[in-house]
């Protein structure tokens, strides 16, 4: 693939289409603008009219979910979780593996942010919730010790974060929080604003409870059929030549597929959107959806 | 005090007809919007050019969702080329506006942009 202009008229339309229903941002250049047409254009102008098809179609399926909806999506959550009555209290913890304690993230930003929403999660919902910032290495002060946790009906632990993409990083934490701390599995309940189904069904298969806001299917997988997806498929696999992804992100981390932007956008979205790449001829691709890992 | 050109500082008046034909040039010819984003205007410029050549019905969707051009855009498209660039064999090639600067002394100091 060479990266002449390459965009159509259509093409350019039908991404100014997307961006209108999507309700994001077309005209005003703003550096920390989630989203911007100029830099998707000029994405799609990297790729032959076919790839540029099945660009659009993805970003029309895409999900971007600003911080400014967190609190909403938490509470919509909680509003559906299926609990016994007895449950009147939980201890919020950020989703963390036991390797990734002293690093900072998603699962400790969105737990700073809930807890400075305490008084009005509690006035919405007939829980107590309690916060537990500090990382669990040793025994946290504020979490009643496994004995004693283990034995009271009427609690339990939440892990946060706000995405699910395989479901391995959630079953670590789990094994960390149950194995090594010795809470039992069946007092923990992991919270998310947005999960892949296969992730979800790879952790119920497991017993753990898990709640999402939203469930995502794969973008190709489970969008297209027949004929149609293995031709996109192999356009996908030409994109990614294209732009030199490491192949353990080929198809987003786990081959998850996914089409989300959150706060920051997940590894598992399909790299394209957010692979900044030197092309082989020396060009600077800018992804839609940049990381910042 | 000598004064710096910058292209494209000024838009000259004809300059949206310029962008019109151009428009319905691409969707005669060679389809790619590469003409226009070399003449330094952003994605969404040029898509607000096609909009309004839509709107103004001088070009439309056919069945398969293709631009073509109307009947009005085709008489529109020789009347303002006529007005706008010389006639001849080469009538077919709209030059290239872009190298175009306003006339300069020779005290004017010219900055290129940078890629050239």
């Amino acid at each position: 693939m060479k990266s002449i202009a390459k965009l159509t008229p259509e093409n350019l339309l039908s991404a100014k289409q997307i961006f209108f229903n999507k309700d994001w941002n077309i005209s005003e250049e703003d550096v920390f603008e989630d989203v911007s047409y100029e830099i998707f254009c000029s994405m799609l102008n990297f790729f032959p009219i076919d790839k540029q098809k099945l660009l659009l179609d993805l970003t029309s399926q895409f999900i971007k979910f600003p911080t400014g909806m967190y609190l909403n999506g938490y509470s919509d959550v909680f509003e559906n979780m299926e609990l016994p009555k007895e449950i009147d209290s939980f201890y919020i913890l950020p989703l963390v593996t036991e390797e990734d304690l002293k690093k900072q993230k998603s699962g400790g930003y969105v737990l700073y942010l809930l807890s400075k929403r305490k008084s009005q999660l509690e006035r919405l919902f007939p829980w107590q919730f309690n916060f537990i910032s500090e990382r669990i290495d040793t025994s946290p002060r504020d979490l009643p010790s496994p004995t004693i946790f283990n034995n009271q009906k009427n609690t339990r632990i939440i892990l946060i974060d706000d995405f699910i993409g395989t479901g391995e990083t959630v079953e670590k934490a789990i094994k960390y929080h149950s194995g090594k701390l010795l809470y039992k599995v069946e007092n923990i309940i992991v919270l998310t604003l947005i999960a892949q189904a296969d992730g979800i069904n790879y952790l119920r298969e497991r017993g753990i409870s898990v709640y999402a806001h939203k469930i995502c299917k794969k973008g190709i997988s489970d969008y297209y059929s027949g004929i149609t997806k293995s031709n996109m498929i192999k356009h996908m696999e030409e994109i990614e030549e294209f732009l030199n992804v490491e192949k353990k992100f080929q198809f987003g981390w786990g081959r998850s597929e996914a089409l989300v932007r959150l706060h920051d956008t997940p590894d598992n979205t399909f790299p394209v959107y957010w692979y900044d790449s030197i092309l082989a001829n020396g060009e600077i691709y800018n992804a839609l959806f940049t990381r910042n890992p | 005090m000598a004064k710096y050109i910058m292209r494209f500082s000024q838009e000259t008046p004809d300059m949206k007809d310029t962008y019109l034909v151009k428009v319905i040039n691409i969707i005669l010819n060679n389809r790619s919007i590469g003409d226009l984003s070399k003449s330094g205007l952003t994605y969404s410029q040029i898509a607000n050019l096609f909009e309004e050549a839509i709107e103004k019905k001088f070009i439309e969707y056919d069945d398969n969702l293709i631009l073509v051009v109307t009947d009005h855009g085709k008489n529109e498209y020789i009347k303002l080329k006529k007005q706008l660039y010389l006639q001849g064999d080469g009538d077919w090639i709209l030059p290239d506006t872009n190298p175009r600067i306003d006339k300069i002394t020779p005290l004017d100091v010219y900055l290129p942009r940078r890629r050239e």
